[in-house]
């Protein structure tokens, strides 16, 4: 009929130019992906793309909230010494030597001769000297709005230094108000930045800018916030550098890191679920990588509001019933994860006291302790993110917890919270789980759990006991070695034998996935969750 | 012209599609509310040595991340998900006719200010509103049911006013009082009797969109709290593992798909059923 | 007379076909009442952002390592610890001023934030409707021209379904098959790494064409193709819906049939006057769809890992970044607001009917 060939005609018309149109979209779109990548000049280093969980801030401000993504900054800026690669020493950065006076009080570091910033103005002991001072003092004009946390909880509050001077053109001596036995701990979290940049309005987040403020290996070519950084090698680094190109790319969800991995959009994925790791790790054209562990996960029972939690029994029995090895084989990396005995540190770093035993699992006995407490109804409240640094299932972990110690006749309330509220509301609860990354010079983190901080714990909390402040301060103070192990030992031993306010989870490290083209990628260990590593034997294709 | 009611009826139940998503619907109630009883699973009762488990005669849908069997937490889970649902869509409903009434009937200022409420109301995104009330009001299923409603209810005022208003206007009051009825009771019958129709339809499509935003929320992490089961919950729960073991996320993304799919094509048969030209 | 809902046949975000007389009456009406219902917006959303519990000075000033007195200073610096009105006036001040505030999560003024990173989102937005849209009414005008057959059945299940799948969900399955399992597109950002390109706009396929940048055309359109078809699958599905049930309305009516009789071709009848009629409340369905496609856009962004305010926005809420969440969310309202009054005015204008009770 007339009307079906006009309405065929115009169907195949609109067909053809719907056609057309999805031709030249293609069209064009190949030659988007095929003109993709410029190609590599001379050398033969590569570039490396790597997908993180989080690690690119919105600015390079020092004042950004603790943890500082510290991955970018090592990458930009390196501090004066450096977290060591395989264990938990410390190696020089900026720095080639320190030293410190017999009272503790004065430490002398001395700075690597022939650095440069990457506008080509040398590190000498007045950068140093500026830069550390906008760390420390709150009225440097260097300084930003934030906080300057790692000092607070490595110096207190306010700091205990008296100054920071240049002794001469390489040298640099920080004077203390209090006694401490090594500060290079703290210290190795303080990028140095080139003081002049930073003077520049607006430099935080001026790519241009960015890209002359550097101390480290690699110089910012392209920042997005929140999205990558883009690195060029830094050419005049005194140390070789084979890498060509460095691409940081945020990719908050796991699943979508895994899949940028797998498809080749990026050629190292890190912390990936356990499962996607273990897969990939197992599939052709992918290796896997993982560190010694760096962070204990531990559950704590928090400053008690029920009389319950008073008696030590109970308090024992919450430990009895709670099946960690079952938590650190199902939530846990198997490459990294390790069996822990003790909650705040792990094996190998200074403190931790060997002759703890393995966690001992005993729902009977749970049942038992809590019969001859006499508590029939117990009920406990807990809160928890979704997500926290390197426990990507730390809600699930939490439920699992609750169904062991309702096992034992125990009720759980579990709260999911995001993160501010965690934080403000975490006191008006009863225990939580969380993670503490290792470093060097556990003082803080023994601080932090024994002492409390920033307010000591007071009564009834069984870390109120005077023997435990004791113990922390004396260590956090003494400058000799040997005692301040011994003190941490006794501290761990109180809490396995009489406290029972820590139940040590696991002792787990950090984890990536690669593509078969990159080669001599290593993970350093790990501190809070973020990497440091130096990319000096890196090569990709 | 008027529609008997015979016609409408006639008219609803014909439509092949519609009919389809009344059954669908249907059995999906029947699932959950049901289901649970006849596959008796405790939704609760992890077993960490089999997390993440493919289908298996035991776990006919495979087990979560905390070996849980997914079956029964898609059926526990969807009375939680839908509780939630229709109790918001039906308070939205309520709420919301009763402010059109008022606003409807009364006019002048009152009309003014409530229209003025809701249109403020009106013009922030269903899920960013839905999203913030929730935060403010924290998790759990009350919370929840809550933050959903409010979002709904200028939608379903909006429409019983301008019910209202078209009753007003036409001949039903004048006729009406002419014969000496009370003008509030004459506007309330015939209102009830022509918006019913109406409110059906965008109740069921509110359905459907409550059930995509409780999901949402239970995605964001907000929402319900655990051990709860609730399809939205699972949802992100399962999304880690999407490439491992496609089914944990896959079901509870389709029991979702699949009920929002009923619900908007039982609204559209009230639509249709409604729309004398189709 | 029988009960005729507006929302029914004509869709026309949910106003009444009550208007006063006059154009002019229409327009002043409606837009002397923006201010009250703009504060409205903004007052809302303030309650709301401040009656949570949550720490943001805690947070940012480092959690756990939180020294008080820093988190004591930052709160005074945020103008935290001032009581509420006090807070409001401030923050209407402020926006008196232009001044949108000062996003602490993000280290910068909201509005070079926004600047930012809105153009992703505008064009992750705009490709969504430049390929949702067409789709839709593709799909729903062939359902129109033969209800009732199979056809028309295809159709009407495609965009249920499309109105009814989760997004996330969604996004990830096309990611994982097109990306993943296919290879044929990038799932993440929007250009290739170490790309040297300098915006103008920010809309990266429309700065490739000013720039006249042929491989920058193909490699945005590349990277925007599988987040854009992820979030125009909805929006495909309520225009084919709309279109559906709008042409079929059209073509009953009774001019339509009269023109027939006459054998005036149904090219013509469909074309010029089913057309004309029913793309009026289109506009209105336009104005409603876009609110909602911001949100759809937070979870595409979070897939694709697209650096767009949507991410952003959740980011903040979650962040307790309260004076970000605000003048988003008041932007976002601004827009529905405006976006509807121009719907109202031009329909209005378009068609004097409405004018009229």
């Amino acid at each position: 009929m007339h009307h079906q060939s006009h309405a065929r005609g115009r169907f195949w018309k609109r067909t053809t130019t719907l056609l057309t149109t999805v031709a030249a979209a293609a069209a064009l779109m190949l030659a988007g992906c095929t003109a993709a990548p410029p190609a590599d000049s001379e050398s033969t280093g590569g570039s490396l793309r790597i997908a993180t969980p989080d690690g690119v801030p919105a600015a390079f401000n020092l004042g950004s909230a603790y943890p500082l993504s510290t991955l970018t900054f090592y990458e930009v800026a390196w501090p004066l010494f450096l977290p060591s690669q395989s264990d938990f020493d410390i190696e020089n950065g900026l720095a080639d030597s320190y030293e410190r006076s017999d009272d503790g009080l004065v430490h002398t570091i001395g700075i690597r001769e022939g650095m440069t910033f990457h506008d080509g103005s040398a590190i000498d002991a007045a950068s140093v000297v500026e830069v550390l001072e906008s760390y420390f003092f709150a009225d440097s004009p260097l300084r930003d709005e934030g906080a300057y946390s790692i000092v607070s909880g490595a110096f207190g509050s306010p700091p205990t230094i008296a100054s920071v001077e240049a002794v001469d053109d390489l040298t640099v001596a920080i004077t203390l108000t209090e006694p401490r036995a090594d500060i290079r701990d703290p210290l190795f979290q303080m990028p140095i930045m080139n003081p002049r940049v930073m003077a520049e309005e607006g430099w935080e987040t001026d790519v241009e800018l960015l890209g002359q403020a550097g101390s480290g290996p690699f110089r910012i070519t392209n920042f997005s916030p929140g999205a990558f950084i883009e690195f060029e090698r830094y050419e005049d680094f005194i140390e070789p550098v084979s890498l060509d190109r460095l691409r940081i790319e945020q990719i908050v969800d796991p699943a979508a890191r895994a899949l940028a991995v797998q498809s080749g959009n990026v050629d190292v994925a890190l912390e990936l679920t356990p499962e996607d790791h273990v897969r990939l790790a197992g599939t052709e054209g992918f290796q896997e990588h993982a560190s010694q562990a760096g962070n204990n996960v531990f559950m704590r029972l928090l400053p008690p509001h029920l009389p319950e939690l008073d008696d030590p029994r109970v308090r024992e029995a919450i430990s009895l019933a709670m099946n960690v090895e079952a938590y650190r084989e199902a939530f846990l990396n198997p490459a990294t994860a390790q069996a822990s005995t003790q909650p705040v540190v792990v094996a190998g770093v200074a403190g931790h006291n060997p002759s703890i035993p393995a966690h001992e699992y005993d729902p009977e006995k749970a049942r038992e302790l809590l019969e001859e407490a006499g508590v029939t109804d117990l009920t406990l409240r807990t809160l928890t993110m979704e997500t926290s640094g390197p426990l990507l299932e730390l809600r699930a972990m939490h439920e699992a917890v609750a169904a062991d110690l309702e096992a034992v006749g125990i009720t759980v309330e579990l709260d999911v919270v995001d993160e501010p509220t965690y934080f403000a509301e975490r006191y008006n609860y009863d225990y939580e789980i969380l993670w503490y990354g290792n470093g060097y010079n556990p003082d803080f983190i023994f601080r932090l759990f024994y002492l409390g901080y920033p307010n000591p714990w007071s009564e009834p909390y069984p870390l109120a006991d005077p023997r435990v402040a004791q113990l922390v301060r004396e260590a956090t103070t003494s400058i000799d070695r040997d005692q301040q192990i011994a003190n941490w030992q006794e501290l761990q031993r109180l809490n396995h034998d009489e406290l029972f306010v820590g139940v040590p989870i696991a002792d787990v490290g950090s984890s990536a996935i690669s593509t078969a083209q990159v080669h001599g990628f290593e993970l350093g260990w790990s501190d809070r969750g973020k990497l440091a590593w130096l990319f000096q034997d890196t090569t990709v294709g | 012209m008027n529609i008997t009611h015979n016609d409408f009826m006639r008219r609803l139940l014909t439509n092949r599609l519609s009919g389809f998503g009344f059954v669908l619907l249907l059995a999906i109630i029947l699932a959950v509310v049901i289901g649970p009883l006849i596959w008796t699973v405790d939704p609760a009762a992890q077993n960490l040595a089999e997390r993440i488990a493919p289908p298996s005669a035991a776990h006919p849908l495979g087990t979560d991340s905390l070996g849980r069997d997914v079956l029964s937490r898609i059926l526990y889970g969807g009375r939680t998900t839908l509780l939630i649902t229709f109790t918001a869509v039906l308070l939205s409903g309520i709420i919301g006719a009763a402010i059109g009434l008022i606003a409807g009937y009364f006019g002048g200022v009152v009309d003014a200010v409530l229209m003025r409420i809701n249109d403020v109301l009106l013009a922030l995104p269903f899920l960013l509103l839905a999203l913030m009330i929730s935060v403010a009001l924290g998790p759990g299923i009350v919370n929840t049911a809550i933050a959903l409603t409010i979002p709904a209810i200028p939608r379903d005022a909006r429409l019983v006013r301008a019910a209202v208003l078209s009753v007003k206007q036409g001949d039903y009051v004048f006729a009406a009082r002419a014969s000496g009825v009370r003008s509030r009771v004459i506007i309330t019958r015939h209102v009830l009797r022509n918006i019913s129709s109406g409110v059906l339809m965008v109740m069921s499509v509110g359905v459907a969109y409550s059930l995509l935003a409780v999901a949402g929320l239970g995605f964001l992490g907000l929402g319900v709290q655990p051990p709860a089961a609730e399809w939205g919950a699972m949802l992100t729960d399962g999304r880690m593992y999407i490439i491992s073991n496609p089914v944990v996320v896959l079901v509870p993304g389709l029991a979702i798909m699949l009920t929002a799919l009923a619900a908007n094509l039982v609204g559209d048969a009230f639509r249709d059923a409604f729309d004398v030209s189709v | 007379m029988t009960f005729a809902p507006p929302t029914v046949k004509r869709v026309r975000g949910g106003r009444t076909a009550f208007a006063p007389d006059s154009l002019a009456r229409v327009i002043l009406g409606r837009v002397a009442i923006l201010p009250v219902v703009l504060l409205g917006i903004v007052a809302v959303v303030f309650l709301l952002n401040r009656a949570v519990p949550g720490d943001p000075a805690q947070v940012y000033a480092g959690g756990d390592r939180a020294d008080p007195e820093v988190v004591a200073g930052l709160r005074e610096q945020w103008g935290l610890d001032r009581p509420l009105i006090e807070q409001f006036f401030r923050y209407l001040g402020q926006l008196f001023q232009g001044d949108l505030g000062w996003s602490f999560s993000q280290h910068a003024p909201v509005v070079d934030v926004l600047a930012a990173k809105l153009p992703a989102t505008v064009e992750l937005t705009l490709a969504a409707l430049l390929i949702g849209i067409p789709i839709g009414l593709a799909l729903g005008i062939s359902s129109a021209r033969s209800p009732g057959s199979w056809v028309d059945h295809v159709c009407r299940v495609l965009a249920i379904g499309g109105i009814s799948v989760p997004i996330f969900w969604l996004g990830l399955m096309l990611a994982y098959f097109f990306g993943v399992v296919l290879g044929w597109f990038p799932i993440s950002g929007r250009m290739p790494a170490f790309t040297d390109f300098q915006p103008i706009t920010g809309l990266l396929v429309v700065d490739s064409l000013l720039r006249l940048d042929v491989p920058m055309l193909g490699a945005s359109l590349w990277h925007l193709f599988l987040p854009a078809v992820t979030l125009a699958v909805y929006p495909a599905a309520v225009v084919a819906r709309f279109a559906r049930s709008s042409y079929l309305d059209v073509l009953s009516e009774n001019y339509i049939r009269t023109a027939r009789a006459f054998g005036i071709s149904p090219r013509v009848i469909v074309g010029v006057l089913a057309t004309k009629n029913a793309v009026l409340p289109l506009i209105n369905l336009l104005g409603l769809l876009i609110p909602s496609l911001i949100v759809g856009a937070v979870l595409v962004e979070i897939v694709f890992s697209w650096p767009g305010i949507g991410r952003f926005l959740l980011d903040a809420l979650l962040a307790r970044d309260y004076i970000v969440v605000q003048s988003v969310t008041l932007l976002v309202g601004v827009l529905y607001v405006l976006l509807n009054l121009t719907a109202d005015i031009l329909h209005a204008v378009l068609d004097p009917r409405t004018r009229k009770t």
